[in-house]
């Protein structure tokens, strides 16, 4: 390969690993922003929706786009029923909702290895194969999960910031007192923004699922690349968050060709703090200032 | 009245949340909820009588039950391989508590398995230990993983518990017999080790001719090993090595790897993976239209298992078409036990792997013959009876070295090659074992 289909490559392999970044974090930020909450069992989240898309792919005989939407749709209601049941009560005290969080997460994996097994499961994905394009190999699964990431992040963008919800959900994220004070139910949209958040979790996790391995624990991986990429972003940030996804793809593939794959997260690691150390709250976060 | 029953529905919930955490931990990381169901079918080789024995404990159950520690991966990525550990494990204590138990002065006593988890950190391992330790079981068997090993060295040591490993593969954990034998006279391994493991790859790049080869394994301590290994057998054949990856555990992405692979286009590829990561790494290999034709060859790992093939394939169609694996035998004739040994497992278990189910077999025949000879379970007995073992095992016969590893080499333990093609398993190598040549990636 030249030097410059090199480079390209990486690019493209980057780029669509950010992107699938972008969307794990994406419900995390969300959460953050809207309900300032850190929601540990965000990774046992990701993992249910992974069991969730495969009980009705493999399980059910769905079709796969099919077993996609319903394990949305599924997660989604874990994410309210959470919120309604569990959240809402502790969320004054921050040690609090971080101790059930971790509670919640390892019941939930623990209800997945009991269900399912700790054996690995497959998941066949919606495509399979790769293209070539100009030299640039572009391997479809990942492809798909990265336009989806993509389309996601958009359609929630444009949900939170062209809709009356989204607006509503932008005020609460503001100031909750102000929001009650204007009508808007806050339980309601921490209920629904925990929903979504979910249901984003779950469709990373249906959409990585036939590239990688689902297992019970596989969640706990991608609440750390979630978290850091939150943090790198701006927390609560939703067009940081994508931004630094794709960051934290493009520096996580250059490095692993170029240094090698040992030195792939500590580099990742590097690049954040040199970013925070410039920008404390993170590449599109807001600087809070205090009186 | 609606806030009540919300608030006591709240409550309940909170309870059952965190009672169900600490209760799944609990059952996740003991034995008291692992059971194993073994039908045991002894098939006697040869043409002979077949007879079925059902689980039936005899006076045997008179005496003091014998409790040998097992301990292996009930949670994490490698809960199959552990599986499987479990299986031979119990097929062997179902097998001597049908015939009447252990028996040795003057009585006889049920064998039982006290199954732990080693999980995938060492602090799940060292709790673990602890619990055997508290069990007083003779002996402790499996491991999994070398650091587990080297957390819990000291405290059984110094409890003087017998381990046989048959899994952590770390040439150190034995040379340690060597080194400071007072101490680590009770370190026994069944099973590679991993300059056994890395000379399958040395065998298989001989075996292709190969002139240049890459490594790519996971970042852990046993696979550096491995490959330090793999590098002086190759330097030592003029075989290039054109680079060595060793992966976080956490990565999900393997694309640049794969990229460097294709860049530099060796002969072949070595891998070195535990569990699940490897998988993603397969996938992910065998998806780019370059990378697919390179011949690719694991050193251990769940890859002699059919249903972690059967798995793959269905997810990714040919995902695990011709890999080739360096394992503890296939049903091969390592020894008369072995074709016997599969056929009754296969029975039971529809797929016989001698480098998992067979070689936790053999330790605990191996443990329990050494009580039997010495009489005892005086762990100072034990050790003397097991360094003068000479046992026909399904994974071959079983001759402990200086440094108290079973002896690898051609008559003794030996790791064949096997490669699978849609499917079914194919022995390659040695040649006085091989079913068929090796065949390339289309």
């Amino acid at each position: 390969m030249t030097d410059l289909a090199l480079i390209a490559q990486l690019i493209v392999n980057g780029l669509m690993a950010g992107g699938t970044y972008a969307i794990l974090a994406i419900g995390l930020s969300l959460i953050f922003g809207v309900m300032n909450v850190l929601n540990v069992s965000y990774g046992a989240l990701y993992a249910l929706g992974g069991y969730f898309g495969y009980t009705f792919s493999v399980l059910l005989g769905q079709p796969p786009l099919a077993s996609l939407f319903l394990a949305m749709i599924a997660s989604f209601g874990i994410g309210v029923l959470i919120e309604r049941f569990a959240i809402e009560r502790v969320k004054g005290n921050v040690n609090s909702v971080i101790l059930l969080t971790f509670g919640l997460a390892i019941l939930i994996e623990q209800l997945i290895t009991l269900i399912y097994s700790g054996s690995y499961q497959a998941v066949p994905g919606i495509i399979q194969g790769a293209i070539v394009i100009g030299g640039i190999t572009v391997n479809l699964p990942r492809f798909m999960a990265f336009v989806v990431s993509v389309a996601l992040s958009l359609l929630l963008i444009v949900f939170v910031y062209r809709t009356k919800i989204g607006s509503a959900i932008r005020v609460v994220a503001f100031d909750q007192e102000l929001a009650l004070l204007r009508g808007i139910s806050v339980r309601r949209i921490s209920m629904l923004t925990l929903g979504i958040s979910s249901m984003l979790a779950a469709t990373a996790a249906a959409l990585l699922a036939p590239l990688l391995s689902l297992y019970p624990a596989v969640g706990w991986n991608p609440l750390l690349i979630a978290f850091v990429v939150v943090v790198l972003g701006g927390m609560g940030s939703l067009g940081g968050t994508v931004i630094a996804g794709v960051i934290y793809g493009l520096v996580d593939v250059f490095t692993g060709f170029y240094l090698g794959s040992e030195w792939r997260q500590i580099t990742v690691l590097l690049v954040i703090v040199a970013v925070l150390l410039l920008r404390p709250q993170g590449i599109l976060g807001k600087v809070v200032e205090r009186v | 009245m609606k806030s009540a029953v919300s608030n006591i529905v709240t409550a309940a919930i909170v309870i059952v949340v965190l009672v169900g955490s600490v209760a799944g931990t609990y059952y996740a990381t003991s034995g008291q909820a692992q059971t194993v169901t073994i039908r045991s079918t002894i098939t006697q080789g040869g043409g002979g009588a077949t007879s079925t024995v059902t689980n039936t404990v005899t006076a045997a159950s008179q005496a003091a039950e014998i409790k040998i520690g097992f301990i292996t991966s009930l949670t994490g990525v490698a809960t199959d391989v552990g599986k499987q550990m479990i299986q031979g494990a119990q097929y062997a204590v179902d097998q001597i508590n049908n015939g009447g138990g252990l028996c040795y002065a003057g009585s006889c006593h049920k064998v039982s398995l006290d199954i732990v988890d080693n999980g995938d950190t060492t602090d799940i391992a060292v709790v673990s230990a602890n619990k055997l330790l508290q069990d007083q079981v003779v002996g402790v068997i499996g491991f999994l993983y070398t650091g587990s090993v080297f957390a819990t060295q000291t405290a059984l040591m110094s409890h003087k518990v017998p381990i046989l490993m048959t899994s952590a593969s770390a040439v150190q954990l034995t040379n340690q017999v060597l080194t400071n034998y007072s101490q680590f006279k009770y370190m026994f391994r069944v099973g590679s080790n991993d300059s056994g493991l890395a000379y399958t790859g040395f065998s298989f790049l001989q075996l292709i001719n190969a002139k240049s080869f890459y490594a790519i394994a996971e970042d852990f301590q046993y696979a550096h090993y491995e490959m330090g290994f793999l590098g002086n057998f190759t330097k030592s054949a003029n075989i290039q090595s054109l680079g060595v990856d060793f992966t976080p555990f956490s990565a999900t992405d393997y694309s640049s790897e794969i990229l460097k692979i294709v860049n530099l286009h060796p002969s072949a590829v070595v891998g070195s993976f535990s569990g699940d990561n490897g998988f993603a790494f397969l996938k992910q290999y065998k998806a780019d239209p370059v990378a697919s034709h390179i011949p690719i060859m694991f050193l251990g790992g769940p890859w002699g298992s059919k249903s972690t093939i059967d798995t793959l394939n269905s997810a990714q169609p040919g995902s695990a078409d011709y890999i080739v694996d360096g394992t503890l035998g296939w049903n091969i004739p390592l020894t008369k036990l072995t074709s016997p040994f599969c056929q009754a497992i296969e029975k039971t278990f529809s797929f016989c792997n001698i480098g998992t189910q067979g070689v936790n077999y053999d330790a605990v025949q191996v443990l329990t013959n050494a009580i039997r000879t010495a009489g005892t379970t005086d762990p100072d007995a034990l050790v003397k009876v097991l360094e003068q073992t000479d046992l026909a095992g399904a994974s071959g016969r079983l001759v402990f070295t200086a440094a108290h590893q079973v002896l690898l080499a051609p008559g003794f333990t030996q790791l064949p090659l096997i490669e699978w093609i849609k499917g079914s398993v194919y022995v390659i190598y040695p040649p006085n074992f091989a079913q068929q040549a090796y065949v390339r990636p289309p």
